[in-house]
């Protein structure tokens, strides 16, 4: 679903952000993507999104590759970043609307997806109110909301569980492991190794730009908890 | 007191977007800023030199040199205030970084007094960039003495104290308003149309009627630009006996009124600072819990634009800064059908007169309407001002083509039907009747209007920021922003001479059209062919 190849990634001034990354995520996949701050997590994701460019290396989504048919790859993927920067002057509804447009969701499918997520999530009565209205967690519901409502084939998050109240952070997990066994695949990042953890079948730690450690996650943690091995990486 | 030079040293850094090229030792990006900036100044300050030497002349003429000083003061604070009531609300209570700086161990007083004093320290360089090159005919003209130097320049330097406070107050109001009521901001957008052309009303009176201040009293002019000017600016009398008679007593009323204003502003704003900040970030939501309807589909175009069109109507500035042209082109329009004789003297007042030339009538509609239309430039802040929310544009199936399609359909559908409309109406109404004419009426102001447009996105794309944190330093103050205003200037109002001196002037409106559309087709096959790699490297 997902294959990473030496993708590497040096901004302007020549901080090196990521070097040579490879790796793979298959459908099914829950896939936690583990890292110190500053590692290279959200240059990676951003890549894979196509909300960055990049030149050296290469990353398919399905069969597309980012670099030469970004818009065929960007159809299958959902994502929703850590602080989801939204269009302050819409409102929720306009917001989700304007999503499904851009998705060629058709008006009776968009409304049956809308009102199952809403209600999941609990959005359903503010979505009349305008974007910049809403708490945090609140965004990030509407942006969880249009990342599922359109059937993607790869959900990437970044740091997702960020700001949402215990149910939200349930629903969003079920929702996961509901795509998962439909095909899909989940890639993202987080720093809470215990949801990493219980949640993941695969996991992958980068540390300054590389990875480290990649794999199923009984192999790369063994006998250790994911905590202890990721901990153990750090210093080395 | 240290506290308080800290955080003002912060709102400067804030208003000016330096520091960044600072840190970054950016010093060749600094150098070249910092010598469009002077360029632009020097250009700005001839021009207003210009202006300033026509109106001492005339005020020379009636033996009236003293009205001079205090008209410019007067008009500094309107433009202060007319520019400072947005700027006001976001300087003062931007929610950005209050929350970390209101939880220091900083009081309260020295937030706010540095809040209040950023908001001068902005607004400052635009009344000295004004006063200066208009005070040194007066000074030619009038040979002041030793004493005039210092009072003027702190008369000067006094000046914005008052036109700030009433625009921060006038910007709380407004925020707060917009902060509980949806429909606000098109009430903003009406205040800010209501209070500039107000404000060019009141200049183009006094213009058309150098006479009429004469009067040190400003009696002649009437009573009602008497009492105008008096409700805008007070202080007009203190000043002008300060700084055109040298009376010191006068002097020491005006500086004192001024900086009193300012200081017991300071202090009482102090005191309800954190209830105001509180009203006007605690946004609230509708009480009725939205129901879920039935929905629509529309393509990826229209969502487009009907996204960019939400985003401009949520920003009054915007609309205001870049369609102003437009509806002053509509208003002339209106009173070309209601009154020609005065507005075609008036136009041949502001254009034959300092040009020296004489103009074929359809020709000079069609290039006035240009000049209007194609400051009405939507697309030179539209990348800038997604701002952090590109992520989401760009993480979407949707193609660079089709996001700049949007953005420049979006402009020329919103102004290409006011354009021809007011080329209707200034036809109609000069009573043009050759072909020729109707068309340049027509085709030549949507020509300019496409260019610009072109231009505007062209620029944006290749100077953008994202790192804005207020989005009047976007929409005023960015090198994207001023590129399409630059261009109009450039490209129309020289075209008045070289209508002058041609022989057929139908012959070089044509040319003219001509090549307005070749290079519009060229531009925007050159924006659809790189659109792809453009968009990518946003």
């Amino acid at each position: 679903m997902l294959k990473i190849e030496n993708f590497s990634k040096t901004y302007p001034g020549g901080n090196r952000a990521v070097d040579h990354l490879s790796l793979e995520v298959r459908p099914g996949d829950v896939f936690g993507f583990i890292g110190h701050n500053g590692a290279g997590k959200t240059t990676t994701i951003r890549a894979i999104t196509g909300v960055m460019d990049f030149s050296e290396g290469n990353i398919w989504v399905d069969g597309e590759s980012v670099r030469e048919n970004p818009l065929a790859c960007k159809r299958k993927i959902a994502f929703v970043p850590d602080n989801p920067d939204l269009y302050d002057y819409l409102t929720g509804i306009q917001y989700l609307n304007f999503v499904a447009d851009i998705f060629g969701m058709d008006a009776s499918a968009r409304e049956s997806q809308i009102r199952r997520y809403a209600q999941l999530f609990e959005m359903t009565g503010a979505l009349g109110d305008l974007v910049s209205s809403y708490s945090h967690g609140m965004k990030q519901r509407l942006a969880l909301i249009a990342a599922f409502m359109h059937e993607p084939r790869l959900l990437v998050f970044d740091e997702p569980f960020v700001g949402l109240d215990p149910s939200a952070v349930h629903t969003v997990k079920q929702l996961m492991q509901e795509f998962c066994a439909r095909g899909a695949a989940v890639f993202f990042s987080t720093h809470v190794l215990d949801v990493a953890e219980k949640l993941c079948n695969r996991v992958g730690i980068i540390r300054a730009g590389g990875l480290v450690a990649c794999g199923d996650i009984e192999a790369v943690k063994g006998d250790q908890s994911l905590e202890e091995v990721f901990l153990e990486l750090q210093e080395k | 007191m240290k506290a308080f030079w800290v955080l003002t040293k912060l709102q400067l850094m804030q208003a000016y977007s330096l520091n960044p090229l600072i840190q970054g030792k950016k010093w060749g990006k600094l150098l070249g800023f910092g010598v469009l900036g002077l360029y632009l100044i020097g250009i700005f300050a001839f021009v207003v030199y210009f202006f300033a030497e026509g109106i001492v002349r005339a005020f020379a003429a009636l033996g009236a040199l003293e009205a001079f000083p205090p008209l410019i003061a007067a008009l500094v604070c309107v433009s202060t205030l007319v520019f400072s009531i947005y700027r006001a609300s976001t300087m003062l209570f931007s929610a950005r970084e209050l929350e970390i700086t209101l939880a220091m161990p900083v009081r309260l007083s020295a937030i706010v007094a540095s809040r209040v004093m950023g908001l001068y320290l902005a607004n400052l360089p635009f009344a000295l960039m004004v006063t200066i090159p208009a005070i040194v005919p007066y000074i030619r003209a009038a040979q002041p003495g030793a004493l005039f130097y210092p009072i003027f320049a702190v008369c000067t330097l006094a000046a914005p104290l008052v036109p700030v406070v009433l625009a921060a107050i006038v910007g709380a109001l407004v925020a707060f308003a917009s902060s509980r009521f949806r429909a606000a901001k098109y009430i903003n957008m009406l205040l800010l149309v209501a209070v500039s052309l107000g404000a060019m009303y009141f200049s183009f009176t006094i213009n058309a009627n150098p006479e009429a201040m004469a009067s040190l009293d400003l009696g002649a002019v009437g009573e009602t630009l008497s009492r105008a000017i008096s409700r805008i600016y007070p202080l007009s009398e203190l000043y002008a006996r300060a700084v055109a008679r040298g009376d010191v007593l006068a002097f020491l009323g005006y500086v004192g009124v001024s900086a009193l204003v300012f200081a017991a502003f300071a202090f009482a704003l102090g005191r309800v600072f954190l209830p105001v900040c509180t009203s006007i970030h605690s946004q609230r939501r509708s009480a009725r819990r939205y129901q879920l309807g039935a929905m629509k589909r529309s393509g990826v175009l229209k969502t487009l634009m009907l996204r960019e069109w939400r985003h401009l109507t949520a920003v009054p500035m915007w609309i205001f800064n870049s369609l102003f042209g437009l509806l002053l082109a509509l208003i002339g329009g209106v009173l070309l059908l209601i009154n020609k004789n005065a507005v075609l003297a008036f136009m041949a007042q502001e254009f034959a007169p300092q040009l020296g030339v004489d103009l074929p009538l359809g020709a000079m509609l069609s290039m006035v309407l240009s000049w209007l239309v194609s400051m009405s430039c939507l697309t030179g802040c539209t990348i800038s001002l997604e701002g952090r929310t590109l992520w989401q544009l760009k993480s979407l199936p949707v193609s660079g083509r089709d996001v700049f399609a949007a953005k420049v359909l979006l402009n020329i559908l919103l102004c290409a039907p006011v354009s021809l409309a007011v080329g209707v109406l200034a036809g109609v109404a000069v009573g043009v009747s050759g072909a020729l004419d109707w068309l340049w009426l027509l085709l030549t102001p949507c020509a300019y209007l496409v260019l610009i447009v072109l231009v505007g996105l062209l620029g944006n794309i290749r100077w953008h920021r994202f790192d804005w944190t207020n989005e009047t330093a976007v929409i005023k103050q960015s090198l994207g922003a001023m590129l399409p205003v630059l261009v109009s200037m450039f490209t129309t109002l020289p075209v008045v001479y070289f209508l002058a001196v041609a022989d057929d002037a139908n012959a070089l409106m044509g040319a003219i059209t001509l090549a307005l559309v070749a290079i519009d087709l060229f531009l925007a096959a050159l924006l659809r062919k790189k659109a792809g790699r453009w968009y990518a490297s946003l």
